[in-house]
């Protein structure tokens, strides 16, 4: 059901918020500044910032948890289904809002599937009979078979593990959802039918009001009533439908640093150009459509498809001309850790300078052990790894978690840390480069998630003598300001003649990056060719979980139009 | 292959018999200074694994060669330090079975090594972790918030080698060596302490955070979907177990 076909409750707000100033323990700055929202029965709100606004602390006070459990001061009040959120224990909030975060693997709270629906029910002291019939309702509405009732959940993909934390959710009958970032460690295909279910089971439960923390925005808008903004401060900074904060405030969202969605982002870009445009798509899919619309009633077609063209061709970092020289081959490669099964299996791959390679595919393809391999920190089961005379060269791995890396207790140190890149002049035009003067003397740890990245990043590409460098998905949990610089940075690293190998779940930086793309699916190479092809190779993109990027519609249609 | 847990006959008994049967063999085994009184009670532990729940006899022996590692040390210590050896055996034991006091008290070391973890495999082997932290929860009043932190400790330990092994590629290839002698390597492992616990105490967070927004600190008793309860086949279970163990005791021990 679209949202505007969906009429709130009367009544009392599902969650008051009114005034809320957060201030976490040992921290000198308020996480969160007078915050006020209410949202009504049956209302879906997306709780929409850029990396360290606060959105996850919001949540956690909405039953308590913080300041509970989590020491903070807190003033304001918050109100849940009429009742004020007071110094009861959280526990007893659960049967009036159902949370669902990021990391399916730390919110499994026990070992089988029935085990883990069950969990929230035995806690209200539900009796056996009825939580015995919500399992088989639960399992029913997310698609998983009542036969896994006895499943161990560790032995579940990482959407199932997402599917069965949803039915443990929709097992509570709360009257409130709370969805943080429920899809960010999914592949593509399972990102896209995590969303799928979401919509459904709430489209079953019209009255269930909705607070969605996320920046995927293109497959979840279609869902959302409302966006309240924050900045990175901490506030409120405005609440409006969906069409009207991303086409009528952009400036606002753009300032924030805060994720928007591509339709907003393309439509934005021919209205600064000076297309008068009537239509407020919010998702890629509608896009198509409506240029063709505006194209048949438009004097300015050719402007028109040359802005859009334009306009893809800015989120594309361009190719080099011609290709470099060849780095690095390898051939068969197979890889079985001692006594485990085999996670690899006859790769061959050539690696050339200058040229940025993604590694696709679903979760447990084998990308990270591969990588792992090319960058030398990993010796092949089978097969061999060949540079241009000889021995491969040396490659550097920048892994997921920026804090595996660290070596030092400080910002500058850290760069200092790198081997070969002693000397104060080196130092400080990284620091410049970083934009992290003022924070030399800081613990890597106390940086934010997006300077954490570039910091390890940057002390990674300090290291002389590191042709190849592999990032293991470098833009997880980043907000669009540090994903832009981000890719800034790695398209620099091209320019310096290096090779990139970039393992990612996210198709439209992959779009944006890539200059090849090598698809794997449990452990083989699928395919190795040039991004547009692999984009448009349908049968390769099912069989290996993933999807075309948002923007692909589009140029298909530009493609068309032009033809 | 085995059946799932569930389905095989000693897996469907309650968890607390099995832990009173094992902790009574336990006790008499590091109790009893006497090989054959050791090798009935490896006898006893197994055999019900390979009878009842068709466990394959080389699999088992194979679990236990960690513990027959440990009691070959002891056997070693006692042949090669041979008087100590039969002082301390004839002041414990009654009746030798060995006429070289030595390689009695050595074997007997050896057996009850062996027996303590066939015991303590019988319990693994036929115990459902999340029924038996229930049953203590339900029955021995464990905290809930404990049990339930065990269980996801239980749930943690795998991916805790898989950091540490993803945190020393991490540093080795930021220092560009390896660490070489047991000096760097010890450094090395001090080095890594840091971002473990890091990472471990987030996660913990994470996981507790969960927990929490699910109600485990609700005012209200838990109930339970399933407990295992105590049935006849319990009764049948525990009688004959504490009879051949009473056998054993008063007729080799």
């Amino acid at each position: 059901m679209p949202p505007s076909a969906r009429r709130h409750e009367p009544g009392g707000a599902a969650i008051e918020i009114e005034g809320l100033t957060l201030t976490h323990a040992y921290r000198r700055h308020p996480t969160l500044r007078d915050v006020s929202l209410h949202v009504a029965p049956g209302e879906r709100v997306l709780l929409l910032g850029p990396s360290g606004s606060g959105k996850t602390s919001l949540a956690l006070c909405l039953n308590g948890i913080i300041p509970q459990s989590v020491p903070a001061s807190i003033d304001g009040s918050i109100a849940l289904a009429g009742r004020p959120v007071g110094k009861e224990p959280p526990g007893v909030w659960a049967e009036t809002i159902a949370f669902v975060f990021q990391d399916p693997d730390s919110q499994l709270c026990t070992l089988t599937v029935e085990d883990e629906i069950a969990f929230a029910l035995e806690n209200r002291a539900l009796p056996p009979s009825e939580i015995d019939g919500r399992i088989d309702a639960a399992l029913d509405r997310v698609g998983l078979p009542r036969a896994w009732r006895q499943r161990a959940s560790r032995f579940l993909s990482g959407g199932e593990k997402q599917k069965l934390l949803l039915a443990a959710a929709l097992a509570q009958e709360a009257p409130i959802h709370l969805f943080d970032e429920t899809t960010a460690h999914l592949d593509p295909a399972s990102t896209l039918e995590a969303y799928g279910l979401i919509a459904r089971v709430m489209a079953e439960r019209p009255g269930a009001s909705a607070l969605f923390i996320d920046h995927r925005l293109d497959r979840l808008l279609p869902l959302i009533d409302r966006v309240a903004l924050l900045d990175g401060e901490g506030r409120l900074v405005l609440t409006a439908p969906p069409a009207a904060l991303f086409h009528d405030h952009r400036a606002a969202v753009a300032a924030t640093g805060a994720w928007e969605p591509l339709a907003a982002a393309l439509f934005g870009f021919l209205r600064e150009a000076g297309l008068a445009l009537a239509q407020r798509p919010l998702t890629m899919d509608e896009v198509p459509a409506m240029l063709s619309h505006v194209a048949q009633s438009s004097r300015d077609r050719d402007r028109l498809m040359g802005l859009v063209g334009q306009w893809l061709a800015a989120r594309r970092f361009p190719a080099p001309a011609a290709s470099g020289p060849l780095l690095l081959r390898a051939e068969a490669i197979g890889y079985a850790p001692r006594g485990g099964p085999t996670l690899l299996a006859g790769v061959d791959l050539e690696i050339r300078g200058g040229e940025i390679l993604g590694i696709v595919g679903a979760n447990g393809a084998g990308k990270s052990t591969l990588g792992l391999i090319l960058a030398g920190l990993l010796r092949p089961s089978t097969g061999r790894l060949h540079g241009p005379d000889g021995p491969p060269p040396p490659g550097g791995f920048l892994f997921q978690n920026p804090e595996h890396q660290f070596l030092a207790v400080t910002v500058a140190g850290e760069l200092a840390a790198s081997p070969g890149a002693e000397g104060q002049q080196h130092l400080e035009a990284a620091l410049d480069r970083l934009g992290m003067q003022g924070k030399r003397d800081l613990h890597p740890f106390q940086l934010s998630q997006g300077e954490k990245r570039r910091l390890s990043l940057e002390a990674l590409m300090l290291a002389p003598a590191r042709p190849l460098l592999v990032l293991d998905e470098p833009s997880f949990g980043l907000d669009a300001a540090g994903t832009e610089n981000l890719m800034r940075q790695i398209a620099a690293l091209r320019q310096s003649g290096r090779a990139i190998l970039l393992i990612t779940h996210d198709m439209d930086l992959a779009a944006a990056l890539c200059d090849r793309l090598a698809v794997m699916s449990r452990g083989r190479l699928l395919k190795v060719d040039r991004s547009d092809a692999i984009f448009g190779d349908d049968a390769l993109l099912a069989a290996a979980r993933l999807r075309p990027p948002e923007t692909q519609a589009l140029e298909a249609w530009l493609d068309a139009r032009a033809a | 292959m085995l059946a799932p847990l569930e389905r095989r006959r000693l897996g469907r008994l309650n968890p607390l018999s099995k832990l009173a049967l094992a902790g009574a063999f336990l006790a008499a085994s590091s109790l009893v200074f006497e090989p054959r009184f050791q090798l009935a009670a490896i006898l006893a532990a197994l055999l019900p694994l390979i009878l009842l729940d068709g466990a394959s006899p080389l699999g088992l022996l194979w679990r236990l060669w960690p513990f027959a590692l440990v009691g070959l040390g002891y056997l070693w210590l006692n042949l090669a330090f041979f008087d100590r050896a039969a002082a301390y055996t004839w002041t414990s034991a009654a009746v030798p079975v060995a006429q070289n006091p030595a390689l009695f008290a050595g074997t007997t070391l050896f057996l009850r090594a062996i027996a303590l973890g066939a015991i303590s495999l019988f319990f693994v082997r036929t115990t459902d972790p999340a029924d038996f932290l229930r049953s203590l929860m339900l029955r021995c009043r464990l905290p809930a918030r404990w049990g339930f932190a065990l269980l996801a400790a239980f749930q943690f330990l795998p991916g805790l080698a898989e950091q540490l092994r993803l945190l020393r590629l991490a540093q080795a290839q930021r220092r560009g060596v390896q660490p070489q002698g047991w000096a760097q390597r010890l450094a090395g492992y001090r080095r890594l302490a840091i971002p473990l616990l890091a990472d471990s105490i987030r996660r913990a967070d994470r996981a507790a955070i969960a927990m929490e927004a699910r109600g485990l600190r609700h005012p209200l008793t838990r109930s339970s979907l399933r407990l295992s309860p105590f049935g006849w086949a319990d009764g049948l279970f525990l009688a004959t177990g504490l009879a051949l163990l009473a056998a054993l005791y008063f007729s080799l021990g």
